[in-house]
């Protein structure tokens, strides 16, 4: 099957108690109240080797989902070369939404209430977060845009793409190589809206 | 190599004491002393343009104060903050035609046989209707004097760059006849090694001109002028499929009659025909098996009736009356149709001295046209003389400039990518026609709303001192402030089931420029002058500025590398202008030992070259062109009785490119010429 080849490298940066966010901790028997993590992802490949597929990626699990688990709620968030989709609507069978919000990311302390939309085949829900350089060709996210959105499960998060391209180059130039994701998000797993 | 401080510069300022004498025509449209005309002209001649040795008019705007040449589906120029699609260029007062995306590609116009150029800056609609938005450069081949000269100059330099130029001038009892030629061959040149394609690509030009002036009695004169323009370009670029031939023609001529009658010496009258055809033929090929890739053509004729009429009514009041026709047709390979465009205008001038001091000058021009609103185009200038040395001028005025025939009728379907652009007047039959193939998604905009584009239309305000601060030397400054409504833009209206756009024209933006502009010049004894000129110049995008305000556009902070809104003081204007830009001129002229001789250093600060990070403003550092200055010299002897004269150039003494951003600037260039002049 496909050899897909990935570099990726996680930093959480939780501001809170770091031994508390290992995977298997949310279980029923701590009342205690998730903490929000804010997790940094780099130079996630999105099929730099062109073969066709998105790498899907869950923002619960902070990893990638194998493609072979594509028709299962696991993954949140697909990435293709500048294609983003979400699980839900014509992509997934998940009840994902999103929306591309104009701001600061680090003040929206409260996820927007409606203007989510579902994936279309014709139209994705995360359009409009880069800006294409006619003459470079080169991909840069849009300066104040990011995404926030509603997981396949339900729970909110928002996430701020840094760069394209690998290791996050301050000025991409041509040789840069593309296709590789530079981002950070939160994840809210409580099912509120607050990112605080 | 040289800091923005204290340094004024310009290149025309020539000190000597007739020119308080010379006459312009372009502010007024009939002949009116340079120091006395309410509108600040600044007058190019001859010699100077001579002492620069320079061949293609670009070279001669470049060294101007508060002008800067792009590059932008040819070479323009920018005045006052606005782009290369604002300012019209006249020959001989009429208009030269043929602008690609609004760009009057100054590479066409070899300066041999330019008398002198006069450049207005703010608008004069009010005379010269559409484009005389930001300004006006008319270029002025008739010479003043009846003297028989011939001459022949040829010119050798860089990159193969070669031209041979031959003139004659001959008059006679009644008249003068006058004819010129030019062939001008460059090879181009390659920056940066890019092999795909040539950052200029090789070409040759040839430019005929011919001249008849008769004066059949006191009271009737008649002259007769033709120009003729070729040229052939040879690029390459390359696809997925192979290099690719491109190989283009480009033609351009004009002719014109003046018929004009002086009954008494209070009374003119001139009878205008004008008639220009410009085009284009281009073929790509592919250079393996032949075969086509591309091919297209643009035929654009223009022609023109206008009556004028100079009336002095009295000793304190003239009357400049006009009134005039265009017919315009264009036919091209991104046009459906034959299109012809027709504008009927009249216009009317006061001038009014009521003392000695005071020059005060009213006037309007009203255009129809079959295509878009009417425009009516007013100004006012003042001029008042405060001492002998000093005077002030001020004027306000409306200028505009028309949509243009692809904004109203293209028709282009870009097969290799997808997307569709339509002129406004076809946006609702071509969208309704691909609803019914099937072709659309969904509508964005209603084409009912894009028929009436209306003209981008400006009023201007401008402010000045002139005058002369010591002996022997020039001082001039001028403010000015310019704020466009209703630029036209390209919105998609419509998204085709391809998930690409169809694209058409609105009026949406506004924008406001405003700085100064400052001109000295000083002669040190009897053989150096100096001379310098320094811009300021503020652009704003006013929309978007009062989104800056809001607090609604963002920048990645350079330090925290977060993102936050940018301040008002970090929003730096539009693309591709400077806030400073500044020139120094040294001259040394000996007329006995027949030496001249020059150095000219041009500066521009950064400016904003492109958007990355898709907030429509430059704010990163990628985003700008650095700041740049640049070293030309020239010298030149003249030998046997001024009978020959050789000069050496030099251009870009330091070697300085930028081929990303500037591929226009070619390293360092040398030239050597000579021109053996005959006076009969």
């Amino acid at each position: 099957m496909k050899k897909q080849h990935f570099i990726l490298g996680t930093i959480a940066l939780s501001l809170s108690v770091l031994a508390s966010c290992s995977k298997n901790d949310n279980d029923k028997a701590a009342p205690v109240k998730p903490a929000i993590v804010s997790t940094t992802v780099v130079n996630l490949d999105a099929d730099a080797a062109n073969k066709g597929t998105f790498t899907l990626y869950s923002l619960a699990d902070n990893k990638i989902i194998p493609n072979s688990d594509s028709a299962t709620t696991k993954w949140d968030i697909g990435f293709k070369a500048t294609t983003l989709i979400i699980n839900g609507g014509s992509s997934g069978p998940g009840k994902a939404t999103a929306q591309v919000v104009t701001g600061i990311y680090n003040n929206l302390t409260l996820a927007p209430e409606d203007g989510y939309v579902t994936d279309a085949t014709a139209k994705k829900a995360i359009t409009g977060w880069y800006s294409y350089n006619m003459t470079t060709h080169i991909i840069s996210p849009v300066t104040g845009a990011f995404i926030v959105l509603k997981t396949a499960n339900g729970n909110y998060a928002k996430l701020e793409i840094s760069s394209y391209y690998k290791d996050a180059p301050a000025t991409p130039t041509e040789t840069a190589v593309s296709r590789h994701y530079n981002f950070r998000y939160v994840y809210q797993p409580d099912g509120t809206r607050n990112f605080k | 190599m040289m800091r923005v401080g204290t340094l004024f510069a310009q290149t025309d300022t020539t000190l000597d004491s007739k020119v308080l004498q010379e006459v312009v025509v372009t502010a007024t449209r009939n002949e009116q002393l340079l120091n006395k005309v309410p509108i600040p002209v600044t007058v190019i001649n001859k010699q100077q343009i001579q002492s620069m040795g320079a061949v293609l008019l670009q070279q001669v705007l470049a060294e101007q104060t508060g002008l800067f040449i792009t590059s932008n589906h040819g070479t323009g120029v920018q005045m006052q903050g606005l782009e290369a699609e604002y300012t019209l260029i006249l020959l001989d007062g009429e208009p030269l035609i043929g602008r690609t995306a609004g760009t009057f590609d100054l590479s066409r116009m070899v300066v041999s046989n330019i008398e002198r150029i006069e450049i207005i800056k703010g608008p004069v609609s009010s005379l010269y209707g559409s484009d005389a938005l930001a300004g006006v450069i008319n270029i002025i081949t008739s010479a003043g004097k009846k003297e028989g000269v011939t001459s022949i100059t040829g010119r050798y330099g860089s990159n193969s760059t070669y031209n041979i130029d031959g003139s004659t001038k001959i008059p006679y009892t009644k008249g003068l006849f006058s004819v010129n030629a030019n062939y001008y061959n460059s090879n181009g040149y390659t920056l940066g090694g890019n092999t795909t394609s040539p950052t200029v690509s090789p070409f040759k030009a040839v430019t005929a001109q011919s001249r008849w002036q008769h004066n059949w009695t006191d009271k009737w004169q008649t002259i007769l002028s033709g120009r003729y323009y070729e040229q052939r370009y040879n690029s390459y670029f390359s696809d997925s499929k192979g290099m690719i031939d491109d190989i283009g023609k480009e033609k351009d001529m004009n002719a014109s009659l003046n018929i004009s009658n002086t009954p008494n010496k209070n009374f003119t009258q001139v009878l205008r025909m004008y008639y220009s055809r410009y085009a284009t033929d281009g073929e790509m090929r592919y250079q393996q098996d032949k075969s086509s890739y591309d091919a297209s053509f643009f035929t654009q004729n223009y022609l023109k009736p206008e009556y004028q009429a100079d009336w002095r009514i009295h000793p304190k009041h003239q009357l400049t009356a006009g009134v005039g026709y265009v017919h315009e047709s264009l036919e091209a390979t991104r046009y459906d149709d034959k299109m012809a465009f027709n504008t009927g205008y009249v216009f009317l001038q006061e001038n009014w001295k009521p003392t000695d001091a005071l020059n005060i000058l009213v006037g309007g021009r009203f255009d129809t046209h079959n295509q878009y609103p009417s425009q009516f185009s007013p100004k006012l200038s003042i001029s008042y003389q405060i001492n002998p040395a000093w005077r002030i001028l001020g004027s306000v005025g409306r200028g505009y400039r028309a949509p243009d025939f692809r904004q109203l009728y293209l028709h282009f379907n870009n097969a290799a990518v997808g997307y569709t652009v339509v002129g406004t007047k076809l946006a609702a039959d071509i969208l309704q026609e691909m609803q019914q193939q099937g072709q659309i998604k969904k509508v964005n905009i209603d084409p009912a709303q894009l028929k009436d584009l209306n003209a981008e239309s400006s009023w201007s305000y401008n402010l000045g001192v002139q005058g002369n601060p010591f002996v022997h030397s020039t001082a001039k400054v001028n403010f000015f402030y310019n704020k466009v409504n209703n630029l036209i833009d390209t919105r998609a209206i419509a998204v085709k089931t391809n998930d690409l756009a169809v694209y058409s024209y609105v009026n949406v933006n506004r924008i406001t420029t405003w700085g100064a502009e400052v001109e000295l010049g000083q002669t040190i004894g009897k053989y150096w002058q100096i001379a310098g000129g320094y811009q300021y110049l503020r652009t704003r995008d006013n929309d978007l500025f009062e989104k800056v305000k809001r607090g609604e556009v963002y920048t990645k902070d350079a330090t925290t590398k977060e993102t936050r809104a940018l301040t008002r003081s970090e929003y730096f204007g539009l693309f591709n202008r400077s806030h400073h830009a500044a020139n120094l001129k040294i001259a040394y002229i000996h007329s006995r030992l027949g030496i001249d001789a020059n150095a000219r250093v041009l500066y521009r600060s950064k400016y904003g070259f492109t958007d990355e990070n898709g907030n429509n403003t430059p704010d990163t550092k990628s985003e700008f062109v650095p700041g740049y200055a640049t070293v030309n010299l020239a010298a030149a002897k003249s030998l046997f009785h001024q009978q020959l004269r050789l000069q050496a150039t030099l251009e870009n003494l330091f070697n300085y490119t930028d081929p990303q951003h500037i591929p226009i600037m070619p390293g360092r260039i040398y030239t050597t010429g000579f021109t053996w002049t005959f006076r009969h």
